[in-house]
């Protein structure tokens, strides 16, 4: 009688376990709440993680914060929306996503910053002041839009990705965005991608050395672009272009592009 | 019989045995008021979840609610613990295990977890899609043959697999991942755009056609509120991008399996002999309930993992995924229509039919 029993004492105590595990948790989370969160615990998740890293951050446990924010970039789901990023949270998060990649070799990641990396082109080419306040939603529509730049929104680490953003980072002195080491780096791992054949990725990286005051590189570079793009190109436009930022090389100035993209390079 | 009693049998059969009124099924179940905030959001975005304290209301209102309410469900049907004794009693548990492990390994199975999730939901999406559309064409004495529901099926899953084929961080590319594979890019180019694509186009086309070929087959036209319900659902996914489609989906997929949950429950609780409150009663008491237990695993019970020591970005989006799995799971379960189970006594309120049924999800 005993052996044939169902297992319907065995499930209770079982259902018992969870559940007082289930409303234990629920209980510690209130708990939790009222430390550091406030009560009644709030309802936004984002507003939740954001206090109880600042929390983390007055503990002065900078690693652990470091890996939260990149692992919030990492989990942000589809449906959450980004609340006013501006193009310096997006390009630091490019980079985040670009280094995560690099550490990783996930390809996922380099989506990540290729997504973060074209919206902030497009708050860049949509208003000219950093600090501007767009949602992603809105960021993501005139994307859209741009069909070149559709093209590019779902490509995986390819080089033209990197030297867009070694572009940006390059060509904008006074920016938040600018920083020429940083363009070095992402110009010549674009242009090693493409074996140093490519005329734009190789103007851009005389760009980058030009911004960081190595004009004798940027001098090389920017003659194997030319080189290059009489080779390959039709547009000659392109190629007065970059002869005009070769002669600010040779006088040792580099070249500096305000607000909206041009046609030029990237 | 005269010529308008055909008009009316006619157009009776066409909009279907709905179960509060037309207008409400229509545009709550049937997906009718997502259509027309699909059309908008289309034309002017989503201006209004910029207020990210009002989108986190609205989450808690609609997809919070809706995810706890097949747990209410479970445990407010009569009989569950008896004809589902694990899932009502053992599963907890286990998803609780399952959460702590994912919790300790985050990278290794928590973020897996999410993107099983993110994999899952479409699916999830689109089979509520197909059983509101076998459910509704049985009330309304459309009995699909086998070949027509397989068809329905098929159109009903289209959003999924576009889905599916397209995502770069989840559905085939995350499988993939997994398998430490990687397509070549033309593969890879091929699998996205061409058939992605090839497949959004498809199912666009592909409601109205089924819905002709039903309507001339023996089984007669399915009432258009199956077929909506199907075209809503292609509708999210086909015309808004990646974001906007799972932001909105997720609520109006909640909205609608709300509706029909309620329903579910109203009935079941009007149907007992010892009933002594009237539908109002029962509307605020399960809503209220789907919205205290949201509330509390959404918003507090990640807090509880965090005081455990586990960090704030795990405890929350792990605790999420865990939740959403856990209500795919239970919803395959409390929706089967059996033989003398309530959910079918529902179903069959004033149907004279006798084929069998599908359950919503």
């Amino acid at each position: 009688m005993e052996t044939s029993a169902s297992p319907r004492p065995l499930y209770r105590i079982v259902f018992w376990i969870g559940l007082v595990g289930l409303f234990g948790g629920i209980a510690a989370g209130i708990f939790q709440s009222l430390r550091f969160v406030g009560l009644p615990p709030g309802i936004d998740y984002q507003k939740i993680q954001d206090r109880l890293v600042e929390r983390l951050e007055d503990e002065g446990d900078y690693a652990a914060v470091a890996r939260q924010k990149r692992l919030a970039m990492k989990y942000k789901v589809p449906f959450v929306p980004i609340k006013s990023a501006s193009p310096r949270d997006l390009a630091e998060m490019a980079v985040a996503w670009y280094e995560e990649g690099e550490r990783t070799g996930d390809p996922f990641c380099y989506h990540r910053a290729a997504l973060s990396f074209v919206e902030m082109q497009a708050l860049l080419t949509i208003n000219k002041q950093s600090d501007a306040v767009q949602t992603w939603q809105e960021t993501g529509r005139r994307l859209e839009s741009l069909p070149p730049v559709r093209s590019q929104r779902w490509s995986i680490a390819n080089p033209h990705f990197l030297g867009q953003l070694a572009w940006t980072m390059a060509t904008r002195p006074g920016s938040d965005e600018h920083d020429p080491v940083r363009a070095i780096k992402f110009a010549e791992m674009a242009c090693s991608q493409t074996n140093y054949r490519d005329a734009e990725l190789l103007d851009t990286l005389a760009v980058a050395y030009a911004a960081a005051g190595h004009f004798e590189e940027a001098v090389a570079r920017a003659e194997k672009a030319i080189e290059r793009v009489a080779a390959t190109e039709l547009d000659p436009q392109r190629r007065l272009d970059m002869e005009a930022r070769l002669e600010l090389y040779k006088k040792q100035q580099p070249y500096v592009q305000f607000g909206r993209r041009e046609t030029a390079g990237y | 019989m005269n010529k308008a009693a055909t008009l009316s049998a006619t157009s009776s059969r066409l909009l279907g045995r709905t179960f509060v009124h037309p207008i409400f099924d229509y545009l709550f179940i049937g997906g009718g008021l997502s259509l027309v905030v699909t059309a908008w959001v289309f034309a002017a975005g989503t201006p209004f979840i910029i207020d990210q304290a009002f989108f986190a209301y609205f989450l808690l209102f609609s997809n919070s609610a809706h995810f706890a309410a097949s747990t209410v469900r479970l445990y407010t049907k009569r009989g569950s613990f008896e004809a589902l004794p694990f899932i009502t009693m053992a599963f907890p548990l286990v998803c609780l295990v399952v959460l702590a492990v994912c919790m300790i390994y985050p990278e290794l199975l928590g973020e897996n977890l999410l993107r099983l999730y993110l994999t899952w939901s479409p699916y999830h999406y689109a089979a509520q899609a197909y059983g509101l559309a076998v459910m509704y064409s049985y009330r309304s004495g459309c009995i699909l043959s086998a070949p027509d529901k397989r068809m329905l099926w098929w159109v009903s899953m289209l959003p999924f697999l576009t889905v599916f084929l397209a995502a770069r961080d989840h559905g085939l590319h995350w499988l993939l991942e997994l398998g430490n594979l990687s397509l070549p890019l033309w593969v890879d180019t091929l699998l996205v755009e061409t058939l992605g694509g090839s497949l959004r186009l498809l199912s666009f086309i592909a409601p109205p056609l089924l819905y002709t070929l039903v309507a001339t087959n023996k089984s007669g036209p399915m009432p258009l509120i199956s077929i909506l319900a199907v075209a809503t659902n292609v509708i999210w996914f086909a015309v808004l991008n990646t974001t906007e489609a799972f932001f909105w989906a997720t609520v109006f997929h909640g909205i609608q399996y709300l509706a029909i949950v309620i329903i579910f429950h109203v009935r079941d609780r009007m149907s007992e002999p010892d009933n002594r409150h009237g539908i109002f009663y029962h509307v605020v008491w399960f809503y209220g309930a789907c919205l205290i237990l949201g509330y509390a695993l959404f918003n507090c019970l990640p807090l509880g993992y965090n005081l455990a020591g586990f960090p704030p970005v795990e405890s929350v989006w792990i605790v999420l995924a865990a939740i959403n799995v856990h209500h795919f799971i239970v919803d395959g379960y409390i929706w089967r229509l059996k033989q003398g189970d309530s959910n079918r006594k529902v179903v069959e309120q004033g149907t004279t039919t006798a084929a069998g049924a599908t359950a919503p999800t």
